[in-house]
């Protein structure tokens, strides 16, 4: 249902989201309109489909949609559905076609969606079909951000780089460079279907810290995710908003990540270490203009669901992906390492072992965050706690003023900078989320 | 030099006996299983048009799995397990695992490759059943006159995984 006049599903001022916000089946359908039919959504990256006829297949929210790069080298996704009776075209995850056929009736669509073969076509339709208006239902916005491929079903939303905003800064120095080769999806995309509704996983993305002593007290344990400090350290641990509705986190502007990273590589040989030191001078020469630097940062999320993880650490790879719905109560997330072309071999394994032992479908840290979701996909199911809130007021009170950020060294760098625990980021996305929702409650 | 009937026989008694201790979170006993090289895989599979059986091709270049671990990996899962944190099985899954279609792949000459088809049913509380399936591909050897894994490829039925793994298959 449609919240009740005077109802407010997003209370900004207080911190409160209703917990219909994940619970409700009206809701969901109007996001799969509202969000993902009018907002860029991450497609894949570019290196995934280098030549003319390379395709995959991907989602946009719940809408199956293939990116295909047709004869020219343009990159175009459309709907997997033919449009003569709505079969889904192409099965294959991956793969290098220039047609590609309907398998009902046969209907071939070439990689620019045209419409260039019909079987029995004098016979059945006497020349009466019209070929121009049966085109493959094409995304009609489609923009690669250095190698970064977007996508928006809608013609009238803000240009790419407008919706991208202060999150540009962080993918120009971290992802979106020609250093060493360029970036490069390895092969093999990472999986898993998890309980809860998108936005529950998508808002730990944005900047939730908060919970890596608890939810990943094993991890911690075992040296795999840093214990918080006792105190807010003047170099980091940071956490960032990013206007208009992205947060990334975990970074800092000292050089101990680099200097830990440069160790590690003298233990493996030369080659490595002058890998290490070479990404890191071009990291710096990046961010000449900047007095304060961040060596990398270990997570983010482009709203609304661009998974950003270990980025710009050299034996981290760089995670890449997406969380989609899969109706109201599961998501499904899909995700790529990125290497740069000319990384050594051993920095490239590295990359992918990073992938499987932490944030991901069989990792030590995923597990566990799939573990909170599908407890509280349970609870949201729970009739009593419709009316109930989720509480996201952390620092309320002091977003841009906290205890001791006159000490911190992060001058020049974009977006709101704020301490390892906060939630601004989060209270953000949804303010976002609801502005665009259409709902009541919108900051 | 044994017969190649007595060496299925070992084979799955060492399968059969890897599923109990697992089902019963006997993991340090488990890890005694494999040998100091092990490495052990869960490829990722996808639909690919290139690979009738959807996994990409390892010797051209770094590939990323679901899980790639050598015994140290293996090891600082299990001790994942006792922190006594590891919320996906905390309180424990109910796990049951399945082997059948024990089958003998080479010779009686080691490596020795034994071929085994896993299903793992997981419960958690009480609403949330997975199944996992998928086939096994190991090589074993004998180590001072024990049949021991020294490769392990787990060959998942499924492209994305219905749920977050949290359990050896």
């Amino acid at each position: 249902m449609i919240p009740a006049p005077g109802a407010r599903l997003v209370d900004t001022e207080r911190g409160l989201v209703s917990r219909r916000v994940f619970a409700d089946p009206e809701i969901h359908r109007l996001e799969q309109q509202r969000i993902f039919r009018r907002t860029w959504c991450f497609l894949a990256h570019e290196s995934s489909i280098a030549a003319p006829g390379d395709f995959l297949a991907t989602t946009i929210g719940e809408d199956p949609v293939i990116v295909w790069r047709d004869k020219a080298g343009r990159i175009r996704a459309f709907l997997n559905t033919c449009p003569h009776r709505g079969n889904k075209l192409c099965l294959f995850d991956q793969g290098h076609a220039n047609t590609i056929q309907c398998i009902y009736h046969g209907w071939t669509f070439d990689s620019g969606g045209q419409l260039v073969g019909v079987p029995f076509e004098d016979r059945a339709y006497f020349g009466d079909l019209d070929r121009t208006a049966n085109s493959l239902y094409e995304v009609p916005q489609l923009t690669s951000y250095g190698g970064l491929v977007f996508g928006c079903w809608d013609n009238d939303a803000e240009p790419l780089e407008r919706h991208l905003g202060e999150l540009r800064w962080w993918l120009d120095v971290f992802l979106c460079s020609d250093d060493l080769g360029g970036l490069r999806a390895l092969p093999g995309r990472q999986r898993y279907r998890t309980a809860g509704n998108w936005k529950v996983f998508c808002d730990n993305f944005v900047g939730d810290r908060y919970h890596t002593n608890v939810t990943h007290a094993s991890a911690v344990r075992l040296g795999m995710a840093r214990k918080p400090d006792s105190r807010q350290g003047d170099h980091g641990y940071f956490m960032t908003f990013l206007a208009p509705a992205h947060g990334i986190g975990g970074f800092f502007t000292d050089t101990a990540q680099y200097e830990a990273d440069l160790r590690r590589a003298e233990a493996i040989g030369p080659e490595v270490v002058e890998y290490v030191r070479a990404r890191f001078a071009g990291l710096q020469a990046r961010m000449a203009q900047v007095a304060d630097r961040p060596t990398h940062f270990s997570f983010g999320l482009g709203f609304p669901n661009f998974l950003l993880q270990g980025v710009g650490r050299a034996f981290q790879g760089n995670l890449i992906g997406t969380c989609s719905p899969r109706g109201l109560a599961a998501c499904e997330v899909s995700q790529w390492v990125l290497v740069e072309r000319d990384a050594p071999l051993p920095v490239q394994q590295a990359a992918a072992q990073f992938a499987t032992r932490g944030q991901s479908g069989a990792g030590l840290i995923g597990v566990d965050d799939g573990e909170n979701f599908e407890r509280i996909a349970e609870m949201l199911a729970a009739p009593s706690a419709t009316g109930l809130t989720f509480d996201y007021s952390m620092g309320l009170q002091r977003e841009g003023t906290w205890p001791g950020s006159g000490e911190w060294h992060v001058q020049g760098l974009p977006g709101m900078i704020g301490p390892e625990f906060w939630e601004v980021s989060q209270r953000r996305f949804y303010a976002h989320w609801a502005a665009l929702m259409g709902l009541n409650g919108a900051a | 030099m044994t017969d190649r009937h007595t060496l299925i026989h070992e084979a799955e008694q060492l399968l059969y006996r890897e599923a109990r201790l697992l089902d019963s979170w006997q993991f340090r006993e488990w890890l005694t299983l494999f040998t100091d090289d092990v490495r052990y895989v869960i490829p990722i599979r996808e639909t690919l048009q290139h690979s009738p059986e959807g996994l990409h091709d390892e010797s051209a270049g770094v590939v990323v799995h679901h899980v790639d671990e050598n015994l140290a990996g293996l090891e600082l899962r299990v001790r994942r397990y006792e922190t006594g944190r590891a919320h996906a099985e905390e309180p424990r899954s109910r796990s049951r695992r399945f082997v059948t279609n024990v089958e003998l792949l080479s010779g009686i000459g080691e490596p020795v490759t034994v071929a085994s088809n896993l299903l793992l049913f997981q419960g958690r509380r009480d609403s949330s059943e997975f199944l996992f399936s998928a086939a096994r591909r190991d090589q074993i050897r004998q180590v001072d006159g024990e049949w021991k894994i020294a490769q392990r490829t787990v060959l998942l039925d499924h492209t994305m995984l219905p749920r977050p793994l949290s359990q050896f298959l």
